[in-house]
């Protein structure tokens, strides 16, 4: 019976860490990019009285074992790179990438982060700068004089220049992708980061092997539907109260044994 | 003194590890591809001068092989078994039988479970997935394919449920040679548990009640062994 408190202590805790990523997936409804979260939950090892088929005699066996579980945990968080819907903004330097690559960033620190998070902007001098002020890894400074600024599907970068008559090339936007995007982890700011998880990046131009092309003038919403969340947030609220009933009834059927004398 | 209260001790002992088993039980209602326990009781009969007493014990662990409730993802390396069965993973204790799939492509390549265990394809070898595969899908039979070519083919397997030994983390380790027949692969789709709150809640009480019952009645014996102390032992 012990045991049973603890294991159903097991079960709360795992639903309380299961509402904590539902609260970030609903928190993030509105963010760019974002990829929403699961919980993923495994049995604990079990306390073996008899192994199923253990001889209980010189030709018989037991047919069904004796094993008492430990409870549950979270095993791990798993990220869900499907698609988000894609919303037409119209501004020219915000990105969609349909498909499954990922925008290489510049940190300050000199590493390399990676973002689904396309709403880009210029800084003073002209380059292609995230809403923190990171530059895209691919490096493209915009003209002052440039009137529009025209990104292809593959990824080029031009720009009209007032008194040019053709486009002046500005160079082309690369994704990269990895073998499992999952293994990413998350730094905040839309970032993720490489571990050894997730594999190396494999830089790509937009629409080589999969790797998704570029819609100018969208941006990828979140993939967080709302509907999942409420009822992942029903369903775990509730496994959270039922684990709580068995911490109940052990703690009375204790109480009785302790009446006892 | 009474031999009865034994009896009464042999079933709240009983019913004590039946709350441990529905706990657990209860405990991973989110679990997917778990798989309920039942606790099973029996009697342990011994002879005390010519007159039979029979005890209470938990004779055994059946894992309940109802199906769980099928739960759409959409993400297609979620694999849901339908039908008896399960899918074998390399663990390094040797091979095991799941039927959580919550897949996903390690960094090598391997197709692997939630714990990084790798999936079994066809011979126990691993399925690798090329780093340049666009899509990823998986057949109704196993098969794992990156557009048209075949990347390898789970191994499906179906064994008599009393003989599969749980060990924790969704594994259960075999300890029968599988039976004919094969479940059906459901890609993007995750088997969520197969506990039933309601029935997890019935057993609960029913075994706190019991639990309550038994309790009840070693009070009485010992009532019983107190007055028979008083009333006969001491003075009046």
């Amino acid at each position: 019976m012990i045991r049973s408190l603890s294991t159903a202590a097991t079960g709360m805790e795992a639903q309380e860490k299961r509402l904590d990523v539902t609260a970030n997936n609903i928190a993030n409804v509105s963010t760019n990019g974002f990829k929403k979260n699961r919980a993923e939950f495994e049995d604990l090892m079990y306390q073996t009285y008899t192994t199923p088929g253990a001889a209980t005699g010189a030709n018989t066996r037991t047919p069904t074992g004796l094993q008492v579980g430990m409870g549950v945990r979270v095993v791990a968080t798993q990220r869900m790179h499907t698609q988000g819907d894609i919303q037409q903004t119209g501004n020219s330097l915000d990105l969609a990438i349909e498909g499954n690559g990922f925008f290489p960033i510049n940190l300050p620190s000199g590493e390399v982060a990676y973002t689904r998070d396309g709403a880009f902007k210029l800084d003073a001098e002209g380059k292609i700068v995230n809403a923190n002020g990171y530059a895209l890894a691919s490096d493209i400074t915009v003209p002052a004089n440039a009137q529009t600024v025209a990104i292809g599907a593959d990824g080029t970068v031009t720009a009209s220049v007032a008194g040019e008559k053709e486009p002046v090339s500005l160079g082309k936007i690369e994704l990269v992708t990895f073998a499992n995007p999952a293994g990413l982890v998350a730094r905040g700011k839309n970032l993720l980061q490489e571990t050894a998880s997730s594999g190396t990046p494999i830089q790509e131009a937009p629409g080589q092997n999969g790797i998704g092309t570029l819609a100018q003038g969208s941006l990828e919403g979140s993939n967080v539907k709302v509907v999942e969340e409420m009822i992942d947030l029903i369903s775990g609220q509730r496994a959270y109260e039922v684990n709580a009933r068995v911490v109940k009834a052990a703690d009375e059927m204790l109480q009785q044994s302790a009446n006892l004398r | 003194m009474a031999n009865g209260i034994y009896v009464a001790l042999s079933g709240a002992v009983a019913q004590s590890q039946a709350l441990d088993v529905v706990s657990n039980n209860v405990a991973n209602a989110s679990t997917s591809g778990y798989r309920a326990v039942r606790v099973t009781f029996g009697e342990a009969l011994t002879k005390a001068k010519g007159m039979d007493q029979r005890f209470a014990v938990t004779q055994g662990t059946v894992v309940d092989a109802t199906q769980g409730t099928l739960v759409q993802t959409g993400n297609p390396l979620d694999v849901a078994l339908q039908g008896d069965g399960y899918f074998g993973v390399n663990a390094p204790q040797g091979v095991r039988w799941t039927r959580a799939g919550e897949l996903r492509v390690a960094a090598d390549g391997r197709l692997v479970n939630a714990d990084g265990l790798e999936v079994r394809g066809a011979g126990g070898k691993p399925i690798a997935v090329p780093p340049d595969a666009a899509e990823i899908t998986i057949g109704a039979d196993g098969a794992v394919s990156a557009g048209d070519t075949q990347l390898g083919k789970m191994e499906l397997a179906r064994f008599d449920p009393k003989s599969m030994a749980r060990e924790g983390a969704t594994l259960y380790r075999a300890t029968a040679a599988p039976v004919a027949g094969a479940p059906e692969v459901v890609a993007g789709a995750l088997e969520s548990s197969n506990i039933n709150v309601v029935r997890g809640m019935v057993d609960l009480i029913r075994v706190s009640r019991t639990f309550e019952a038994l309790h009840r009645a070693i009070e009485t014996y010992k009532e019983i062994d107190q007055r028979t102390a008083r009333e006969i032992g001491g003075p009046k």
